[in-house]
């Protein structure tokens, strides 16, 4: 061909190559910086671009955890956590949107009592010890449960963790270990009192060194350094940093009740009373210690008929003690047959396969539903410390949702999907644990 | 001389019969005096026909005079009127397997006596109480009859009181004894290393000894006493209960559960001996023969599980629904088998039943109609009707729902639980 | 003397020449008109197989027998090359330990062996079974008569427990990533000795003054005569930058692990050889993909002990297949969580395009083995698959792709005669040969 032609068809494999590095181009940087390991990029595989992911769910009655109920509203979620909520909010044209018309929608369970399930016998940090296939995942999603404290904390010892019903995705599971410093009202009394003392001693030391540290910082010392705690005290520091939250077991009578205000008292710290089941005669002054309890509502304690000041404890007490400002955690039954595990092997309604019938329960004794559904959601990611991601559908939070078939507190309410971090992890329709559940 | 030994020989004769008729059936008293009283509620749910929005209850010397709405039913003075315009009346929840009569058995004891499989010397008549806290709080929870049974650690554990769960007097709390006959079939009365009767196979063989036995008896009294034969038989307390068992005037409860121990209750009791019997807990996979149970005509009283875990298919399946898919609205009840779920809670038993699929409706009358029929006393209780035993109890909502709770309990006319008299119990 | 030359060399040539004589007791053995599953999917119907020393030599119709042939009338048989059992803990009496070297401590008594041989295997691999290295992978014929003579491979693959947990799956990820670095250092050690080689000999004479030989000492027992100096890197030219005790970024201390461990890492690392790790389950699986981060060494995944209540690994097949993994199977079914019916991780596998190989267990269980591979085939497997599954995947595996695994010219003759289809519930076996000689007879 001549030059001009030869010419032409240059310029135009010119053009089709510049075409070609420009398509090249196109595309976002953020695709190019994926992570390269081949672990993520299955995982993420279709659903999780590093673009941002939207889901949106819309026409529900919403409950938000935190009292407000939005009917007829939208859920935004963006990325795992929590965009908005409103009505009429508007909804970015790449979200993944979910109709709950007919539907309720209440953030996830936080679950207090549930010691195994999903994690294994840990000999080191907990994330290696994750179980993500267990079944009692799926049973604690089809009840409801995103989130689960487990372990143990007695004697200020012992590995605890929280988790999320995450099944299948172990990288998700762990959301904090060791938040739980454990004490009881034992150690308050008899022996184990002087022992007691001697801990309150060197706490006491301990903060007034604190102090110390703190003037000089704040005085511009920069050779000042924080004063190690002793393994003894070291759980109470961390109470105090805030890094854990401090649970004191064994307290039902009023007398167990009282020590552990005591106690409180003289280590100047908030505690998480688990049982306080004649808490509601001093519920004034818990509120004012700054407590929160751990409370079961069908756990009955009988009025001493000898004494003269009120005694026992029933279904009132959740309600009675709320009303005195302490925040309050309701839970089934702890002891007897069948209570508070997940699985098949329980009686329905009084484990944790119905999470919400101890709030239902809570109702029943004074509260309204919406304080009720905090003592599930709410008041539960406070006494684990962490208000900051759990416990109600606010922005910035994590989006650990449930679509439910009808007001979450109703015995009838079946959970038809969980999300936890924005994705679904149980579908009823799918599942067979309750496909069949009302045919 | 001879008169007066003939005499004294008749005066014997008497006293033995009237000592004979002692241990057998035993009614507690029909009507007590009450005052009577006008109860006006939002609305009357009387379980056996449809529910009456603003009705009104007469009730007097408990029992209930009329049933009707306000514009119908006009109250006479001097009827004293208890009106609740926001609650709901309902008819008092019949429990038909617990083990809360006495304030011992209360606490797990005076429940089992275990050393031998059959006991039919054994009664619990002897020691109820209605002023314990356990049936306080189940007064609270809007329970007003209960079949008080010994435990099922043995076969035959004894005969069980058909109780209300007030009275003034023990006696007045008495609605029949025996209420049932005890009988435990699966689990329980097992025992790996014990005697005869330790195995399901020594448990048959034994329950119909005992069965043979009492026909045997409950017949040669019968010809005895219409004078078809003129020696007197043997006097046996332990069997006396067998011959009002044999004329069918109250039914045998089995602690029974899984297919096979239900197919053999089903054999023996029904089969064999016709007598009238109930299922009770009927749980795991024994609503599968759900036509064999319908075939027979027989009551199914279910509890305190409410669904069993089918390992083949992962699927929590809640039985009651299948036990009233053959058996209709009419023959299925539920149970809490307290201890094991406190008394006060047969509502949320019957409502953990409707969780899975069996409708409301039907559960409440699996705790009110169903269970009165099932015991024989459906005549006097179990619904709303004239001439029924005035048992209501004022409810703030649906009283299967958790979170409403009792306003006011009256049993046998008399106010039984009022939160402002004795405490909100619960 | 170019006589005597000349002499041996007709005698090397004549022995080299194709054994027509049958001097040093070679067996000649023609199974004629048999119908031979030559490999997975192939069948040649009718057709006669000649073995001589162990090897097969010839397979066609109407083969010509060679006068000192043993010839067996196979008509009606089917004859498949001997199965392969891909990991067996028979033999070893200890538990799995990084220094297990089973050729060394296998317990060579016939009665152990004898039920490989009923159930028709012709080759094993023996493997021992822990947490981290677990020691050396050994392939034998269950038959012999000592220890030396049923050796094939000494050591064919190394054997991890990498468990359920992170942990254990770190400490086996730790090892790997010592051999690897083990296989720079040496890379690193190559290219300085060329440069070395290349600069001449003033860098040579300098080295071995400036280094303390404890420094590598024991690497250097444990190398075949390689150079003193592991670090020639930092040794160039700068004697005087050293302190007076070994280099401080030396980073393996004095009680580290034995280097036995790093060298058969290194091995594996190179793709000598294949790791043979052992997960427990779908979490033992993520925790080792985790942990292994790029990692990608020829690494055979054992699932075939799955935990109670753990779904099967076939549940991250999706995730196997884009990883090219290959897995070990359990042969029997069994129900999982959330399944109706009894299943087997083949049947997902296959479905998914997974390769994996079918472990026929231990014991007693070699008995049933070949009736769960027939209701394996009832449910759903296709009978190639089967038996691609216990031929020429765990040879291939093994590393004796080569010599085992199918009815080929040139491999050795490790026959099983079967009276019909080994998947056949009627069928029998009949006979098992193993380099020719039949090592097990049905007698009626």
């Amino acid at each position: 061909m001549n030059s001009r032609n030869k010419s032409f068809v240059l310029f135009a494999a010119l053009l089709g190559l510049l075409a070609r590095a420009g398509a090249q181009g196109a595309p976002p940087k953020t695709s190019r910086r994926k992570p390269p390991s081949k672990e993520a990029k299955k995982r993420d595989a279709g659903k999780d671009k590093r673009a941002t992911r939207h889901l949106a769910v819309i026409h529900a009655v919403i409950h938000l955890g935190n009292g407000d109920v939005l009917p007829g509203a939208t859920l935004l979620v963006e990325n795992g956590k929590v965009e908005k909520v409103g009505v009429n909010l508007e909804v970015p044209r790449d979200a993944e949107v979910v109709d709950a018309r007919g539907r309720h929608v209440c953030p996830g369970v936080v679950a207090l009592n549930l010691r195994r399930g999903g994690v294994g016998y840990p000999r080191g940090s907990v994330k290696d010890f994750l179980k993500p296939f267990d079944p009692r995942i799926k049973f604690g999603l089809a009840a409801g449960i995103t989130s689960s404290l487990g372990g143990s904390w007695g004697g200020g010892r012992g590995k605890n963790w929280v988790i999320k019903f995450t099944w299948g995705d172990p990288d998700r599971m762990l959301v904090a270990e060791n938040t739980i410093v454990g004490l009881s009202t034992r150690d308050f009394s008899g022996r184990a009192l002087s022992r007691t003392r001697k801990l309150l001693e060197e706490w006491r030391k301990w903060r007034s060194d604190w102090q110390a540290y703190q003037e000089k910082v704040r005085a511009g010392d920069r050779s000042a350094r924080p004063p190690r705690p002793s393994r003894t005290v070291e759980g109470l520091a961390r109470v105090f940093r805030g890094e854990a939250v401090l649970w004191i077991e064994n307290v039902l009578t009023l007398s167990q009740v009282k020590r552990a205000l005591w106690f409180l008292k003289q280590a100047d710290l908030p505690a998480v009373l688990d049982g306080t089941a004649e808490g509601w005669i001093a519920a004034a002054e818990l509120g004012r210690a700054g407590c929160m309890a751990l409370v079961y509502p069908r756990y009955h304690l009988p009025r001493k008929e000898n004494l003269m000041r009120p005694s026992g404890s029933g279904i009132r007490t959740p309600f009675l003690l709320s009303r005195a400002g302490v925040p309050v955690a309701c839970l089934p039954p702890p002891k007897g047959f069948g209570t508070g595990g997940l699985g098949q092997g329980g009686i329905l309604g009084r484990d944790m396969n119905t999470p919400f019938i101890p709030a239902a329960y809570a109702v029943r004794g004074g509260m309204t539903p919406e304080e009720a559904l905090e003592t599930v959601t709410r008041n539960p990611a406070r006494m684990i410390g962490l208000s900051n991601r759990l416990g109600t559908l606010e922005p910035g939070k994590d989006a650990d949702f449930l679509i439910l078939t009808g007001p979450p507190l109703h015995y009838r309410s079946l959970v038809d999907r969980t999300y936890i971090d924005g994705r679904l992890y149980y579908d009823r329709s799918k599942e067979p644990l309750f496909k069949n559940a009302r045919r | 001389m001879s008169r007066i030994l003939t005499k004294a020989a008749a005066l014997a004769l008497l006293l033995a019969s009237a000592v004979a008729g002692k241990d057998r059936i035993i009614y507690g008293p029909d009507r007590i005096d009450s005052p009577p009283m006008a109860l006006v509620a939002g609305k009357v749910i009387p379980v056996t026909s449809d529910p009456i929005p603003g009705g009104v209850v007469l009730i007097r010397d408990s029992k209930i005079l009329e049933v009707g709405p306000r514009d119908k039913v006009k109250i006479p003075p001097g009827f004293k009127v208890i009106e609740m315009p926001d609650a709901l009346l309902f008819p008092g929840f019949i429990e038909a397997h617990e083990h809360m009569g006495s304030r011992t058995s209360a606490r797990m004891y005076d429940l089992n006596d275990m050393i031998q499989q059959i006991n039919p010397g054994l009664r619990v008549l002897d020691f109820i109480t209605t002023d314990h806290p356990e049936i306080e709080k189940a007064r609270a929870g809007g329970i007003t009859t209960i079949i008080f049974i010994p435990g099922s650690g043995t076969n035959l554990s004894g005969w069980g009181v058909l109780m209300k769960t007030w009275g003034r007097t023990a006696r007045e709390a008495l609605v029949r004894y025996p209420g049932v006959l005890k009988i435990a079939q699966a689990g329980n009365p097992e025992r790996p290393f014990g005697d005869l009767g330790s195995g399901r196979m020594g448990m048959n063989a034994l329950l119909r000894h005992i069965f043979t036995e009492g026909k045997a008896y409950a017949r040669a009294w019968d010809d005895y006493e219409k004078g078809k034969t003129g020696k007197r038989p043997p006097f046996v307390p332990s069997l006396e209960s067998f011959r009002d068992l044999f004329h069918h005037r109250f039914p045998v409860c089995v602690h029974t559960q899984m297919y096979q121990p239900v197919l053999s209750t089903l054999r023996i009791c029904g089969d064999e001996f016709g007598l009238w019997y109930y299922p009770t807990h009927s749980t795991f996979d024994a609503w599968k023969l759900a036509p064999e149970v319908k075939k027979r005509g027989v009551f199914i009283n279910c509890g305190p599980r409410k669904y069993f875990f089918d390992r083949k298919t992962w699927e929590m399946v809640g039985f009651d629904k299948e036990w009233w898919k053959v058996l209709g609205d009419d023959m299925l009840s539920s149970n809490t088998d307290a201890p094991i779920v406190p008394l006060e809670e047969l509502p949320l038993q019957a409502a953990m039943a409707s969780r899975l699929g069996l409708p409301p409706e039907v559960a409440i009358r699996g705790i009110t109609i169903n269970n009165a029929r099932l015991l024989g006393v459906d005549k006097r209780m179990g619904s709303i009707e004239k001439g029924k035993d005035a048992d209501l109890v004022f409810w703030t909502g649906d009283p299967l729902d958790p979170e409403s709770h009792v306003l006011l309990t009256i049993v046998n006319g008399h106010v039984a639980y009022d939160p402002d008299r004795d405490g909100r119990l619960f | 003397m170019k006589k005597v030359v000349l002499f041996s060399l007709l005698l090397l040539l004549g022995g080299l020449l194709p054994g027509q004589d049958s001097g040093g007791g070679t067996e000649c053995l023609l199974l004629r008109g048999g119908n031979l599953a030559v490999s997975p999917g192939k069948v040649l119907e009718k057709t006669d197989l000649l073995i001589q020393d162990g090897l097969i030599v010839e397979i066609g119709k109407n083969l010509h027998a060679p006068w000192d042939a043993k010839v067996l009338d196979c008509r009606g048989m089917w004859i498949y090359p001997g199965f392969v059992h891909i990991a067996s803990r028979t033999g070893l009496r200890t538990a799995g330990n990084p220094n297990l070297d089973p050729a060394a401590v296998l317990s060579a008594d016939p009665a152990t062996w004898k039920r490989f041989l009923k159930a028709g295997f012709t080759t094993v691999g023996i493997m021992g079974r822990g947490r981290g290295m677990t020691g050396k992978v050994a392939v034998i014929r269950p038959w012999g008569r000592n220890r030396e003579e049923m050796i094939r491979i000494r050591c064919a693959a190394v054997a991890f427990g990498a468990g359920g947990d992170g942990v254990t799956a770190r400490s086996v990820v730790k090892i790997l990533q010592a051999g690897k670095k083990e296989l720079e250092r040496r890379k690193k050690e190559a290219e300085a000795k060329a440069k070395a080689a290349a600069a001449g000999k003033k860098k040579a004479a300098s080295k071995p003054a400036s280094r303390p030989s404890g420094k590598g000492g024991k690497k250097k027992k444990e190398e075949e005569g390689k150079k003193p100096s592991p670090k020639p890197k930092s040794s160039a030219g700068n004697p005087p930058k050293k302190p007076a005790r070994p280099a401080p970024s030396r980073k393996r201390p004095s009680k580290a692990r034995p280097p036995a461990m790093i060298l058969l890492a290194a091995e594996v690392m190179e793709g000598k050889i294949p790791a043979f790790v052992e997960v427990a389950g779908p979490t033992g699986f993520l925790y080792l993909q985790k942990a292994l981060g790029d990692l990608r060494p020829p690494m055979l995944l054992f699932a075939d002990r799955p935990p109670r209540s753990e779904p099967p690994l076939s549940i991250l097949a999706s995730r196997l297949k884009a990883l090219g993994a290959s897995v070990v199977v359990p042969v029997g079914l069994a129900q999982v969580p959330f399944e109706r019916a009894l299943t087997n991780p083949a049947l997902e596998f296959e479905r998914a395009g997974v390769e994996f190989l079918l472990q026929p267990g231990e014991g007693s269980s070699l008995g049933d083995f070949r009736l769960r591979l027939i209701r394996l085939a009832k449910y759903g497997l296709k009978p190639a698959s089967v038996l691609a599954a216990i031929t020429t995947r765990p040879a291939r595996w093994l590393g004796m792709a080569d010599r085992i695994g199918t009815l080929e010219k040139g491999k050795i003759a490790d026959l099983v005669l079967f009276s019909g289809k080994f998947l056949d519930v009627e069928a029998r076996l009949l006979r098992v040969l193993i380099e020719g000689r039949t090592v097990y007879e049905f007698k009626k």
